[in-house]
């Protein structure tokens, strides 16, 4: 196991990678969030069947990438979801549209 | 930076001038359109390149001579033109609900406009050169886009690129009536024309492709109208469920061949800056042109990169950066 295999922001850039080489793995990905709830109760405690689609994701993600993968925690999933799923970060500004790339 | 806060200047100057009762709705003209999350936000966080609210003052830069008053005018007009086209596009694509107020705000915006181009070019400067007609090649340009979406078409980039340039009519005359006051030839003027035209060309293949999955929700995605036209795939009548347009868009590559497009467009304005001596238009046009370049070499490569590189964006900022 190298060094790079267990850098938990190594990691995080793999899934990057993967995610934007592969429309299936995005797909897939953005599919498993989708299915997690967009917020926790009972402070943050996370219900069991949230937990089983966070390992399934997690273990998708380890083969995607093809190593160790320590995965995502709960912040982590709810950030991703936010992003994905919602689009809250993304604002789009369309008519006489422009990007903000 | 200053040019943003100039922006937020001339326009709150702007609003001071009106009847009180459309005051704060003018304030809060961006959240109105639906184009901010909250109502204090301002015009320069909502527009993201300076060259879209600001470009008369680029051109400045290769006139050295220029009343800084005439450029403060040219960038209100001009500013006040691209405020005005985007409210016109989102109330004639009924994004957001017409109201007397928002309309009668928009009149004011035009009056203001036509005002400030006055300034610049004196009453009797401007021949030929109005906002009126380039008004009316933007409303017939969007109609045009209605139709080709309603009935499903499919069209040439030749047809696309005349629909933009008629979009983005507007935001032609400020930057040419300072070029003329400033004493520039008409093959210098045309120059800032073409300029700008490849500019906003650049920016609207770039916006199609991030966006067309969003405007297929809406049901106006070029990508489709553009695929359709390239593709030789057949589509079985009424096949226009996602997954299928998806697979039209990405087999077809014109996501693609979009930003190709999107990549020598760019690359035309920063020569045409470079030849007019506008540097930071020049300098902004490289970065937008390399990157227009990078993302058609990845979307070939991968398709669907430059919507995934989109969406995945915010999580770079938040954690990659």
């Amino acid at each position: 196991m190298d060094n790079e295999s267990r850098d938990p922001h190594a990691q995080l850039r793999a899934l990057y990678r993967s995610l934007l080489e592969r429309q299936s793995h995005f797909d897939e990905f953005k599919q498993l969030l989708a299915l997690y709830p967009q917020s926790l109760a009972d402070e943050g405690a996370e219900p069991e069947e949230a937990s089983l689609i966070r390992s399934r994701l997690n273990s998708r993600i380890a083969d995607w990438i093809g190593g160790d993968f320590d995965g995502l925690n709960v912040i982590q999933v709810l950030q991703w979801r936010a992003i994905v799923v919602e689009e809250r970060f993304n604002v789009v500004l369309s008519p006489w549209k422009e990007s903000n790339a | 930076m200053l040019l943003r806060q100039e922006l937020d200047e001339l326009y709150a100057a702007f609003c001071e001038t009106l009847p009180q009762p459309l005051r704060v709705g003018a304030r809060e003209l961006p959240y109105r359109l639906g184009m901010a999350i909250s109502p204090d936000v301002p015009w320069s966080q909502v527009l993201g390149h300076e060259v879209t609210f600001a470009a008369p003052a680029l051109f400045a830069e290769a006139m050295p001579q220029i009343a800084p008053a005439k450029v403060r005018d040219a960038v209100l007009a001009h500013s006040l033109a691209v405020i005005d086209g985007f409210g016109t596009d989102r109330i004639e694509d009924r994004q957001i609900p017409v109201s007397a107020e928002i309309c009668d705000i928009l009149a004011e915006i035009r009056r203001a406009r036509d005002r400030a181009l006055t300034r610049v070019a004196g009453p009797a400067g401007n021949q030929g050169l109005d906002f009126a007609q380039a008004q009316r090649e933007m409303l017939d340009a969007i109609h045009d886009e209605h139709r080709i979406m309603a009935e499903h078409q499919s069209v040439d980039f030749a047809h696309y690129e005349r629909l933009a340039r008629g979009k983005t009519a507007i935001g032609l005359p400020a930057s040419i009536a300072l070029a003329r006051s400033a004493g520039w030839s008409a093959s210098e003027c045309g120059a800032i024309a073409k300029t700008l035209s490849s500019v906003w060309l650049g920016m609207q293949y770039h916006d199609d492709v991030i966006d067309w999955e969003d405007d297929f929700k809406r049901d106006s995605a070029w990508a489709i109208v553009l695929a359709g036209h390239v593709s030789s795939a057949e589509l079985a009548p009424g096949m226009t469920d996602y997954d299928s347009m998806r697979k039209l868009v990405f087999e077809s590559g014109i996501l693609a061949r979009m930003l190709e497009r999107s990549f020598r467009h760019f690359r035309a304005a920063r020569k045409r800056a470079e030849a007019l001596g506008t540097r930071e238009l020049a300098g902004w046009a490289r970065t937008k042109e390399n990157y227009a370049m990078l993302l058609a070499q990845e979307e070939r490569r991968n398709s669907g990169y430059a919507v995934r590189l989109h969406a995945l964006g915010p999580w770079v900022l938040q954690v990659l950066s």
